[in-house]
């Protein structure tokens, strides 16, 4: 069985429900469509044509161990992961908003009727893991100048308020 | 009457430049007002592509913080824009990793206790997990050397006498004992803090020298002290690469909520056998060896024959080796002192490195739920009788990971420690290196992620997962052989 998802360029998806179920979103959405298609305005056809690609991919992935928040979570991403959110940065940053709109971290949460903090599931990982983990690495060891430049942020700081700053994470200073 | 006329012919031509000037500029101004739209809505799209949301952000912040194990990253990020200090300045939880490592300098030290301050203060109530790291990981490292020479430093005979620790010499080094210094003052300031906060602990020195070091006039309380006194809701110990015997369980367990993780290396326990108290609140347990000489002589003997009844309410069980060890000593003392090891409801256990499977037999773990095998690089040509008799006949759940090709080679090996495990449920192969071609299982192919060329596989996360009934497996390994 499969259902039809429009994006906001109006390209139309036909995808496996299995696949498309891994979306909590549209998992949802599905109950109420009945066969009709299921619109995604906030998300252009390129930017589910990857989300689609990592949802056939992990779609048989299991529910990961139950995290307490005990247990220190790992930073690592698999090969197929990597080679997945080896993208330009603005697919990137599309990706993680896409994941974050499509509400992919808490997927399992009703199906499998468990507490949301059980529910980490694989789909998760594409905002909270390896979208967000890539990220992190870009910033890692970078200045404030270097991470502006990169994402291409103004500095909207006064020099008031950026001396105060300063002064608040002395201890970061030229460590 | 003409003039008058005149003027009126006038104010007609003056009126209709009026209107044609403000015609023209209306049509100005519509343009402009396009082109503003234009590029408003340029900027917008600017905007989102290069800007997270708040709560994206700090995810990203977070996954940040534990890559590198310190909220100490915040700080760059904090002066990158407005929203990047607020998303920092409004999440507690982005402050609760107060890691300090490696290098120490002398010149920062006012910055780590800034540093600490500031992680106390913004991460409001939350409980606090610490992190002092004087070596890596890799001890075979420079850094890591240089570390060792580092606490060797702190012998007020460093000077004249040889360093005791690493078989090379090198020349004395001012740096090193500033390092060692500094490493010190810091431990000493974290000993003057209020700890009721602290969750979790990981203290990792660069060697045991350390410890007489402690006991020298450095140092005027000792890590257990700092343990016990105010710690009330630590969960999670770790105690790295020390050779801390004065880590005493009987005093430190009252001190303890619960204590869920300990990672303890070499010889790490009361010499006093009969100190040792019940420890029920600790469910996880890693022991680790790396060097068999100090393991063979003070470490495993003093656990005592019963080490592990200690831990009666022990649910994972991970036995790390490094591969220094010489196994057969090693494992032979182990075994030795195993022995009277009794069921306890261990549910998961995990073998890292060169264990020999023979070791499972000191075990009877009923429970038992998940079986990890990890870089083991022995054959496994005991393992059908090993579980057959014990550890994994009750297992649902086996796992292999990181193992070499000639461990997996004879895949016979495999089948039959299937075989062996009758309640097996399912099988997890990661990170294995695999000499023979593995094939899709004609039952279960759903479930299966196929390598087709095991060589461009080396090193890759997961190579099959099957979760299926037992029969499925066996089809498997059959076609695998």
């Amino acid at each position: 069985m499969s259902i039809t998802i429009v994006t906001s360029d109006n390209e139309q998806f036909c995808v496996e429900k299995l696949v498309a179920q891994r979306i909590a979103l549209i998992e949802d959405m599905v109950e109420n469509a009945g066969d009709r298609p299921i619109p995604l305005p906030n998300v252009t056809a390129s930017v589910l044509r990857k989300i689609l690609e990592y949802c056939e991919h992990h779609k048989n992935d299991p529910l990961p161990p139950y995290d307490d928040g005990s247990r220190s979570r790992t930073t690592h991403i698999s090969e197929w992961d990597q080679k997945f959110i080896t993208v330009d940065q603005e697919m990137l940053f599309e990706i993680i908003l896409a994941a974050n709109y499509l509400e992919m971290k808490p997927l399992l949460y009703v199906r499998l009727n468990v507490p949301r903090v059980q529910c980490l599931t694989a789909c998760n990982a594409v905002a909270g893991d390896i979208g967000c983990k890539t990220v992190a690495n870009m910033i890692k060891g970078k200045s404030p100048e270097e991470i502006r430049k990169l994402f291409n942020i103004v500095n909207n700081f006064t020099p008031e308020e950026e001396a105060q700053i300063r002064k608040e994470a002395e201890w970061a200073e030229d460590r | 009457m003409d003039d008058q006329d005149g003027n009126e012919e006038n104010l007609d031509q003056q009126f209709m430049q009026l209107t044609a000037e403000l015609a023209r500029l209306r049509a100005r101004v519509h343009v402009l007002e396009i082109q503003e739209e234009t590029i408003r809505q340029k900027i917008q799209i600017r905007d989102t592509k290069n800007r997270l949301p708040f709560d994206i952000l700090a995810l990203i912040f977070t996954q940040l913080v534990q890559i590198q194990r310190t909220s100490m990253s915040l700080g760059p990020l904090m002066r990158v824009s407005r929203l990047w200090y607020h998303v920092c300045a409004d999440n507690p939880s982005l402050w609760t990793v107060i890691g300090i490592h490696a290098p120490f300098r002398s010149k920062n030290l006012d910055k780590y206790k800034l540093f600490f301050h500031a992680c106390v203060r913004q991460s409001g109530a939350l409980p606090l997990d610490i992190i002092f790291t004087a070596t890596h990981m890799d001890t075979a490292s420079e850094e890591c050397w240089e570390m060792q020479h580092a606490m060797d430093a702190l012998d007020p005979d460093y000077n004249t006498s040889p360093t005791r620790i690493c078989s090379h010499e090198r020349p004395r080094c001012p740096f090193w004992r500033s390092q060692a210094r500094t490493a010190v003052a810091v431990m000493d300031f974290l000993h003057q803090q209020p700890r009721a906060r602290w969750r979790s602990f990981h203290f990792d020195w660069p060697h045991r020298t350390l410890l007489e070091v402690m006991r020298s006039s450095h140092f005027n309380w000792s890590l257990l002290d700092m343990l016990i006194d105010g710690c009330f809701g630590l969960e999670s110990l770790f105690i790295g690469n020390g050779g801390h015997d004065f880590v005493g369980t009987t005093r430190l367990a009252p001190s303890l909520i619960s204590l869920r993780c300990i990672e303890l290396v070499e010889q790490c326990w009361e010499p006093a056998i009969s100190n040792l108290d019940d420890l029920p609140s600790v469910k996880e347990l890693s022991l680790e060896w790396k060097d068999e000489g100090d393991w063979v002589s003070i470490g495993m003997r003093r656990l005592g024959d019963d080490w592990i009844a200690r831990f009666p309410n022990l649910e994972t069980l991970t036995l790390r080796s490094r591969k220094t060890i010489s196994y057969p000593m090693v494992w032979d003392v182990f075994l030795t002192l195993s022995a009277p090891v009794q069921a306890l409801n261990i549910k998961q256990l995990t073998l890292v490195g060169r264990i020999p499977l023979r070791v499972l037999q000191t075990f009877e773990t009923p429970h038992l739920q998940t079986l990890v095998i990890a870089a083991n690089e022995m054959r496994w040509t005991s393992a059908p009788a090993v579980f057959r008799n014990k550890v994994g006949t009750n297992a649902t759940c086996l796992e292999l990971l990181n193992l070499p090709s000639h461990v997996l080679a004879p895949w016979s090996d495999l089948h039959q420690l299937v075989e062996a495990m009758e309640n097996l449920e399912e099988v997890k192969i990661s990170q294995a290196l695999f000499s023979n071609m593995v094939a899709m299982c004609s039952e279960c192919g759903q479930n299966i992620t196929l390598v087709e060329d095991t060589i461009e596989h080396r090193g890759t996360e997961e190579i099959f997962v099957c979760r299926n009934s037992l029969n499925d497996i066996r089809e498997l390994l059959q076609q695998l052989m």
